[in-house]
């Protein structure tokens, strides 16, 4: 198991937290990508606080593990995230979509401390993640590279570019995961451009494909070590673990998971919340976790 | 045309406005002139049959009027008569290419060439008409006609304002007849202007200033022409004379010195084609040969 | 070797380089000399002469396929953990499949990467319109945070790499085939970006150009100059962003006649840069873009193109003549001032 009792409570307690931040974010900001943030969230929690290699204070660090959010409409997620783990303070949200604030709907990595790339129009990231994985081979620099994606970004040809890239240049140190929820503006992704059989043409890619429920933190924190070991290289400075084929994870996900009347709901990818339906989400968010085992 | 005919109106269109130099900047022309209103008429025969027979009186217009557009034959030939009414207002000098209506002092030649000769700094006596009732001012006339001729080569005034005069007349004239010369449709000025893009050929005398500063231009265009006062600003020029003094141009423009011998000692700069400078040049000595 | 399509690179004189070839060659310098420079292409490694590069080099270079949005990508991420990256491809695909790469990830995070892209214009000729690029600088241009450079020739794309190499932000340097012929014949004639270089001086029209139009102005201002005894300015108008404003209000103010000349669409290119400043500079000026009159082009060789479009010393002699019989407002009035 990847994590302790101690460290499992912890996290759940994060991701408990930060679902009542993005449902405060989006009731004072006047509307986010909800359902989408919620379904990304349990990802973001364990990466930035357990497995990125990463120090708030040093934002610039060169050494630093990369993280890019290329689902970039997650970014109501996101930076709550980043502002629990220490980049900024929380309450310089309250300005989320407001004139001149660094915080809206897509992450600017100008002038948001803690952020890696500016993402927003799908398929943009990963090709970035990419880069970013081929240039710590050129530097030498042993870094990590971690790439959230949608779903149905994937339908987006430049993504299968960066992966054939990836998976020729045996980039085991790029990670990419997918957020699988199933769901798009327009539908369900079956419905609109069906993706499946997905591990399938991912593992016809060249890549070492994980599938795994994407709101189980265990469950996600073994495919993420799985990947991080595919990435170390042995004393004789060749890649183990895959035999040189670079790590993908399909965490398969609920969108709007949390809240009871968003969960698989498509209206939800994007939404306000008044008064009324933040009493409701939050009271939902509780009972999320109350169901949890083990963490009292 | 014939050359007299052209040298009088050369003389009418480009020597007599320039007339207006002394009666701004000299102080005693200014003053003499200055409660002025009058006419004065220049006048002369050439000798062409008027239509409808005998010359007409002196004074009266002559049958038909102003004279002809340029180059083209009046109706039945050459005028009988050609001149230049000089409209003196309280110190304004208007020149026009015409014989006055009823002007107040007319001098009268026999013949073109007489008054190209007077013109040209030597002697001729006109016929006066109106000296008797306004001796004042024929006195006037005669002392502006003679300042006239401080543009002849012959003299060299040492006093800076008589200098600074006559290099701004000169320069003054000089644009003006190239103008007026080509206007007049001289084959050879003709050809050279014809070809010719948009050019501006500057006299400048440094330092310039808007106010007191001697510069000239003439614009060229595709067989067309322009005399200019002043800097041209519009675009840079194609050949520039730049003089370094009212000295420096008077030794040049009274050919003390050869043009190069300027350029070396400084009087000069030419900025510009050397080739056209040097055509510029030539047309200006024809034309200092016609009128002086 | 020779092949006359230009689809590898081949040697035009083996005395004098050809641009692609000195861009391989200054990259392959300047990274002996900066650890951070990588070089990266879209399956067009000979064609865009990055071989050189690519030979010195190998753990530097990158070939990413025929996948040029993935290599924008890559280009940025590549630039944003440290590396200085040059992208080269054909100017049709850097500049339009890749467009939203390199607006979205390359010049809206202003990161230091170099397009060079070769084969713009028509000088693909036999290739035909899809490998031709009419378009790039009208594109480029519209990205804020962009530089963009047309080299003469491969002296000056040399100059341009090593300048690149001192902007900190994205700069997209367009280049030809490589059959170019020479027109500078040593790289110290004083080339800074954003300052256009006077070539041939003259008074009574201006002709600003770039990239081949450059040689073509000039021979065309000789011509002019013997035949119709004009003096024609020439600009070498390398830099399209940032336009040299200073160099064409003098244009405007000491000729009042400018013509431009560029291998693309005279939408959107050096023509309407230059008319940008002459409108908004409130002055009179006779104004005329020589460059392809928004059509696609024939397939021809380019210099069959080019003599067709009116962008040959030839072509650029005819469209002065025109220009200099346009007629300004102030030209009625011709009585002399006395």
């Amino acid at each position: 198991m990847p994590l302790s009792t101690e460290e499992r409570k912890e996290l759940y307690g994060r991701a408990k937290g930060l679902r009542k931040d993005i449902v405060t974010v989006t009731s004072e900001s006047g509307g986010a990508h909800i359902g989408g943030g919620l379904s990304a969230l349990d990802i973001l929690v364990l990466l930035y606080f357990k497995y990125l290699n990463i120090d708030p204070e040093n934002p610039s660090w060169e050494e630093r593990d990369r993280f890019v959010l290329s689902k970039g409409h997650a970014a109501i997620a996101y930076v709550p995230v980043l502002a629990r783990r220490g980049y900024f303070s929380f309450d310089e949200l309250k300005t989320f979509n407001k004139f001149g604030s660094p915080f809206g709907m897509h992450p600017d990595s100008r002038r948001i401390r803690g952020c890696d790339a500016s993402t927003g129009s799908l398929g943009h990231g990963l090709p970035m993640a990419v880069g970013m994985a081929l240039g710590a081979r050129v530097l030498g620099k042993s870094f990590r590279t971690f790439c959230l994606l949608g779903d149905g970004e994937c339908n987006e040809g430049v993504v299968w570019e960066a992966l054939m890239a990836a998976a020729h240049y045996k980039l085991t140190r790029l990670v990419p995961i997918i957020d699988r929820n199933g769901l798009m503006i327009d539908g369900p992704t079956e419905t609109v451009m069906s993706l499946e059989p997905l591990e399938e043409k991912l593992a016809a890619f060249g890549f070492d494909v994980l599938s795994v429920d994407g709101h189980d933190l265990d469950a996600v924190g073994g495919a993420i070590e799985h990947a991080i070991a595919a990435g170390d290289p042995s004393a004789a400075g060749e890649t183990v673990g895959s035999g040189g084929k670079p790590v993908c994870i399909v965490a398969n996900t609920t969108k709007g998971k949390g809240i009871d009347f968003m969960e698989g709901e498509v209206p939800w990818h994007y939404g306000s919340i008044d008064a009324e339906l933040r009493i409701k989400a939050l009271e939902s968010i509780d009972r999320m976790y109350e169901a949890i085992g083990g963490l009292a | 045309m014939d050359s007299e005919l052209l040298t009088a109106r050369l003389f009418f269109r480009a020597a007599f406005p320039v007339m207006k130099v002394p009666l701004r900047d000299d102080p005693s022309m200014r003053t003499a002139w200055e409660s002025v209103t009058a006419t004065v008429q220049f006048s002369a025969d050439t000798g062409a049959p008027a239509a409808g027979g005998a010359p007409p009186a002196e004074g009266a217009p002559a049958a038909g009027g102003a004279p002809p557009a340029e180059g083209a034959p009046a109706a039945g030939g050459a005028p009988a008569r050609i001149g230049a009414c000089l409209r003196f207002d309280q110190g304004e000098l208007t020149v026009s290419e015409q014989l006055c209506d009823a002007p107040d002092l007319t001098l009268h030649f026999k013949s073109v060439a007489a008054m190209n000769a007077l013109l040209r700094g030597g002697v001729a006596l006109p016929r006066f008409r109106g000296a008797l009732k306004h001796p004042l001012l024929l006195v006037k006339t005669l002392k502006l006609l003679m300042a006239l001729t401080l543009m002849l080569p012959r003299n060299r005034p040492k006093d800076p304002l008589r200098q600074y005069l006559k290099v701004k007349m000169s320069l003054y004239m000089i644009t003006t007849a190239l103008s007026v010369y080509n206007k007049l449709g001289d084959p050879v000025m003709s050809a050279w202007t014809k070809p010719q893009p948009d050019r501006i050929y500057q006299f400048t005398v440094e330092p310039w200033e808007p106010e007191n500063g001697i510069a000239v231009f003439l614009r060229v265009k595709g067989g067309r022409t322009k005399a200019g006062r002043g800097v041209y600003t519009r675009r840079r020029p194609f050949v520039h004379f730049r003089f370094s003094s009212v000295e420096g141009a008077m030794k040049v423009l009274l050919k003390e010195v050869a043009f190069v011998e300027g350029v070396e000692k400084g009087y000069v700069a030419i900025d510009g084609s050397p080739e056209y400078s040097a055509q510029l040049n030539d047309f200006m000595a024809i034309l200092q040969g016609l009128l002086t | 070797m020779s092949d006359g399509t230009g689809t590898t690179w081949t040697c035009y004189d083996a005395a004098t380089m050809t641009a692609r070839e000195i861009y391989g060659r200054v990259l392959a310098e300047l990274s002996d000399t900066d650890p951070r420079v990588v070089g990266l292409t879209a399956d067009l490694s000979k064609s865009t002469a990055i071989v050189n590069f690519e030979r010195e080099h190998p753990d530097r270079f990158f070939n990413m396929g025929i996948a040029e949005q993935n290599l924008m990508g890559v280009a940025a991420g590549m630039a944003k953990v440290g590396l200085i990256p040059f992208a080269s491809t054909f100017a049709a695909f850097a500049s339009m499949r890749a467009a939203e790469q390199v607006r979205t990830d390359i010049c809206y995070q202003n990161l230091p990467v170099k397009i060079i892209a070769t084969h713009s214009g028509v000088s693909f000729g036999a290739a035909g319109t899809t490998h031709h690029c009419t378009e790039d600088l009208a594109i480029m241009r519209s990205f804020a945070n962009m530089t963009v450079i047309v080299p003469a020739d491969g002296t000056e794309t040399a100059n341009a790499v090593r300048a690149a190499m001192d902007i900190p932000g994205p700069v997209y340097i367009r280049i030809g085939r490589g059959f170019e012929p020479p027109f500078y014949d040593r790289e110290d004639y004083g080339f800074a970006v954003g300052k256009a270089h006077k070539v041939h001086d003259g008074t009574d029209l201006t002709v600003i150009a770039c990239g081949i139009g450059v040689l073509q102005a000039v021979e065309a201002a000789r011509l002019l100059k013997e035949q119709d005894g004009l003096s024609v300015r020439v600009l070498n108008m390398h830099t399209i962003k940032p336009i040299d404003r200073e160099a064409i209000l003098s244009a405007i103010t000491e000729t009042r006649r400018i013509l431009t000349v560029e291998e693309h669409n005279t939408l959107g290119g050096l023509g309407s840069a230059v008319a940008d400043v002459i409108a908004e500079s409130g002055k009179g000026c006779a104004f005329a873009k020589a460059g392809f009159p928004d059509v696609y082009s024939e397939v021809g060789y380019p210099e069959d193109l080019y003599a067709h479009y009116g962008l040959d010393a030839n072509g650029i002699a005819d469209r002065v003549r025109k220009l200099l019989k346009v007629e300004f407002e102030e030209d009625e009035e011709w009585e002399d001032e006395v």
